[in-house]
């Protein structure tokens, strides 16, 4: 079940003065799930949600507040505390909401006092108050209200229930720090850190009891050796692992870096047409490499059947030999060599006569014998001679296979090496431009184009020695098994370790297979509520979106062609509002957001279709919608639309006092319209 | 992580109870609690407490009359 | 016939050649380059005793092809008697001592221009550095020899 707030009560907190009451859950239809917050900036919407956090968790600092040391953000009251010097001033927050049935009321309060310029702060009150579905109310003891709330609303999970447009728009910018950002917010919001860091400590006990079990003076001296070796391998491993990730988070780097020289360079008109063609012919360069690569690893699959052309007359010469002999009617005999042994030894021939030593019968005889072998050597012979036969037909075959794998692999070169003349010259051109500033970024293009060769490389010899390295690790351990179980190896270090590898090795598969099924869940959720909030253009010029392997999302055309570039501000914020709810509803565990979301002027930069998609949309996903908006963004039209869906239950507006302060004030949804633009 | 769990439920997300079940006693209960020790503690601490369950894993083992 | 359970042995000297070019993708298994070896030595018609065996790798990885034209070898060498070819142990033998002088050609004709320059005493290594198109160059060898054989 949902977690839904029912109210909260604030008190002298930030700028709203005195004793003020936000109700959240109309009584009346508690089944309507939107709020909406209303009011000018600076009139406390943010606060709100500061104050959701501060009585939860106890934390007064927002992600938003970026560098600001925590001991700056000030929850009490100006007023108050300015027109009660030397008196300790109460600020609180009291908030009511349920889940999975239980009721919680939970108040957290600090007295503030100010003296001369100074300020000194103590935490007052801490209470939590559980109303069980069977009716019963208890009290949590003040220790245990952490974990209490940790269950309801986990502390990392915040982050992405509330967010403001800025947060939204900084989400999806093209860049290495937003990808890194989106990457550790879903590791850490789907707990692939925890189990990250269990595999890395599980790994570290393999080590352990790897090493004591190589001391162990019972373990055979080749284990002890087998397990060294899988030790090393295993580290260099890791590490070629870790340089492969940097790797990758360099070429994306020096990718974006790229991209925007070559929007810039594009600018200029005079040479759109050589970038345009230099762009073409690097990516038909790449392309030709991996050919080339491949076919030079393909050569080693003809080196036998070119080898044996080379003793191909050798090959003829005894199919030419035995071919003779099976005219001539040696082979297979006509008369079988223990039958003409027979014949000699009795001196009788087959047809009855007698055959004496000595005579001309007796020598054709001797000769039949001769030139007999027996059968199993004619076998023999036959098989060969069939063998021979087919390795001869084919043998022109192959060499001519050979030439033509050669001759492929050289023209794939040589126009490779045609199309990076070409592109010098291009750079010549481009680089030799009167315009100093088209120059000057050509220079730095082809620094990064430089490094991204140099990337590549390091990059693929990387990935072989991985392969290298994972086939020895599989061998390794094959053999170290096979080795406890001739040796029946059945010691305590020896099944210390055995199990140590056992949970690493279940953490790992559990890893690959969850990440991998995250990330698909992840862009198939995300492109749903894109789908959904986007509008028609959109959705024609946008297929979908799928999470990388680095976390970081890819906004694919209908041609599966990266489009993240070219996507609008507007279409920027539905990304990211799409991304945030799947992340949210992955997190819950439900297809829907089991948890309010506060959204701080959402619509800024979005067109009208896209406002209306999103107030249709997100009552339908999220258990409760907590609207923050400005009078410039939510106006008659988006007040009306949202009326449509039915679900818009409270309405509040946030009024500026003459001192400065903000005062809630509750209106009639049906009489919304009159207080908008 | 799940907003559903209850006091008693590991903090373990479903996603990945569900894969460990697969594996046979002792290796899902000490991965499951690896996991677990991971969402408070470094690396370090766990490996420590991994280290230490497993010596207790195979020492209970052993007392059973499995060992050699 | 097509006994398995042969040790084939080659030079010790050789072990670092054989793993190199393993390594650098122009042979994809040892006995490949020992019937390369083989094919050359005996295309010359020489052959040289082993001084220092070294195990390199069983017969059961003898592919069908290789073991014709070590049959089709043995026989011509025997005189084409069939019988030659039954003692596949003794026919290895003969078969390792193509393979050792072949290699020596194969590195004397071609292999040195890849070979990290040490003390002729050393045994050959290839220079990793550039072997980059070496599956390539000796698969063009192994043509040329058959071009000039034929």
């Amino acid at each position: 079940m949902a977690m839904v707030i029912k109210r909260i009560i604030l008190e002298n907190f930030r700028q709203f003065v005195g004793r003020q009451e936000i109700v959240f859950e109309s009584a009346e239809f508690p089944e309507k799930n939107v709020v909406v917050v209303y009011g000018q900036n600076g009139r406390g919407k943010t606060g709100l949600f500061r104050a959701v956090v501060f009585c939860l968790y106890g934390e007064r600092k927002l992600s938003q507040d970026g560098d600001v040391p925590e001991n700056e953000i000030r929850l009490a009251n100006l007023t108050m505390l300015r027109d009660h010097p030397g008196t300790p001033v109460r600020t609180s927050v009291e908030m009511t909401f349920s889940h999975n049935g239980y009721t919680y009321d939970l108040l957290r309060s600090i007295r503030v006092m100010r003296e001369g310029d100074k300020e000194y702060e103590q935490l007052d009150e801490i209470r939590l108050r559980v109303l069980e579905p069977d009716g019963n109310t208890r009290v949590v003891d003040v220790r245990d209200v952490p974990a209490t709330v940790a269950k309801v609303l986990d502390p990392r999970v915040k982050d992405y229930f509330l967010f403001d447009g800025e947060k939204i728009e900084r989400l999806t910018r093209s860049g290495l720090e937003q990808r890194r950002e989106i990457r550790n917010g879903v590791r850490n919001l789907l707990g692939v850190d925890a189990l990250e860091t269990a595999i890395e400590a599980s790994d570290c006990a393999v080590k352990s009891f790897n090493k004591a079990l190589s001391s162990d003076p019972r373990t055979t001296e080749n284990m002890a050796r087998l397990l060294n070796e899988l030790g090393g391998a295993e580290i260099e491993s890791e590490a070629v692992s870790r340089r492969v990730d940097e790797l990758a988070d360099e070429e994306r780097l020096s990718r974006d870096e790229m991209s925007r020289i070559d929007e810039k360079l594009n600018k200029y008109e005079e040479i759109r047409h050589l970038l345009n063609k230099r762009i073409d012919n690097e990516q038909q360069i790449k392309a030709l490499t991996q050919k080339a690569s491949i076919s030079m690893s393909s050569m080693s699959e003809l080196v036998c059947r070119t080898a044996a052309c080379i003793v191909r007359p050798t090959l003829e010469a005894v199919f030419n030999y035995i071919d003779e002999r099976k005219r001539k009617g040696d082979i297979p005999a006509e008369i079988r060599r223990d039958l003409i042994l027979r014949i000699l030894e009795e001196g009788h021939c087959i047809c009855g006569n007698r055959i004496t030593e000595c005579t001309p019968e007796y020598y054709n005889i001797k000769r039949w014998l001769e030139r007999s072998d027996d059968s199993s050597l004619q076998d023999a012979a036959l098989d060969l001679w069939r063998y021979l036969s087919a390795a001869l037909d084919r043998m022109e075959n192959d060499r001519a296979e050979a030439q033509k794998r050669i001759i492929e692999h050289s023209e794939v070169v040589s126009e490779a090496q045609r199309l990076v003349d070409e592109n010098a010259q291009l750079q010549s051109q481009i680089g030799g431009s009167d315009r100093q500033d088209i120059s000057e970024l050509d220079s730095m293009r082809s620094r990064i184009r430089a490094k991204q060769v140099q990337i590549e490389a390091e990059a693929r010899n990387c990935s072989s020695r991985l392969v290298e390295l994972e086939g020895r690790i599989a061998r390794l351990k094959a053999r170290i098994e096979e080795e406890r179980r001739t040796a029946n190896l059945n010691t305590v270090f020896s099944g210390r370790y055995g199990l140590a590898v056992a949970v690493r090795d279940a953490l790992k598969e559990v890893h690959e297979s969850y990440t991998g099924e995250i990330k698909a869940i992840i862009g198939e959720k995300v492109t749903e509520v894109f789908r959904a909030l986007i509008d028609a253009e959109g959705r024609t010029a946008l297929k979908r979106i799928v999470v990388d392997d680095d976390y970081s999302l890819e906004v694919l055309d209908r041609w599966d062609r990266s489009f993240l570039a070219n996507v609008s501000a507007g279409q920027r914020q539905i990304m990211s509002i799409a991304f945030i709810s799947a992340l949210a509803s992955c997190a819950s565990g439900a297809s829907t957001i089991n948890m309010p979301l506060f959204m701080d002027t959402p619509f800024g930069r979005l067109s009208s279709a896209h406002r209306n998609n999103l107030i249709r949309h997100v009552p339908t996903i999220a258990s409760q919608w907590i609207l923050l908006a400005t009078d410039t963004e939510f106006t008659r039209a988006e007040a009306t639309e949202l009326m449509r869906t039915g679900q818009w239950g409270t309405f509040y507006q946030l009024v500026a006092t003459p001192e400065g302060n903000t005062v809630i004030e509750g209106q009639r949804v049906e009489d919304a319209l009159a207080y908008l633009r | 992580m799940s907003s559903n769990q209850t006091c008693e439920d590991s903090g373990v997300p479903a996603f990945i109870r569900d894969k460990l079940v697969l594996y046979p006693e002792p290796v899902r209960r000490l991965a499951t609690r690896a996991i677990e020790l991971s969402e408070s503690h470094k690396k370090q601490a766990v490996c420590e407490q991994v280290v230490g369950m497993i010596r207790s894993q195979i020492k209970a083992t052993r007392d059973d009359g499995n060992g050699d | 016939m097509r006994d398995g359970n042969i040790r084939v042995s080659t030079e010790a000297h050789h072990r670092e050649l054989y793993n190199n070019m393993k390594t650098c993708g122009a042979i994809e298994d040892f006995h490949e380059f020992f019937f390369a070896c083989v094919c050359v030595g005996y295309s010359r018609g020489k052959a040289r005793p082993l001084e220092r065996k070294d195990d390199r790798f069983w017969s059961r990885t003898v592919t069908p092809l290789e073991w014709d034209c070590y049959h089709a070898i043995i026989m011509q060498v025997n005189d084409f008697q069939v019988s030659a070819v039954m003692d596949e142990k003794r026919m290895f033998e003969k078969l390792e001592e193509y393979a050792n002088a072949g290699i020596d050609i194969i590195i004397d004709e071609f292999l040195r221009d890849y070979l990290i320059t040490r003390d002729a005493r050393d045994s050959p290594q290839l220079d990793p550095n550039g072997v980059i198109n070496l599956p390539k160059a000796f698969l063009y060898y192994l043509l040329q020899q058959s071009e000039a054989r034929s």
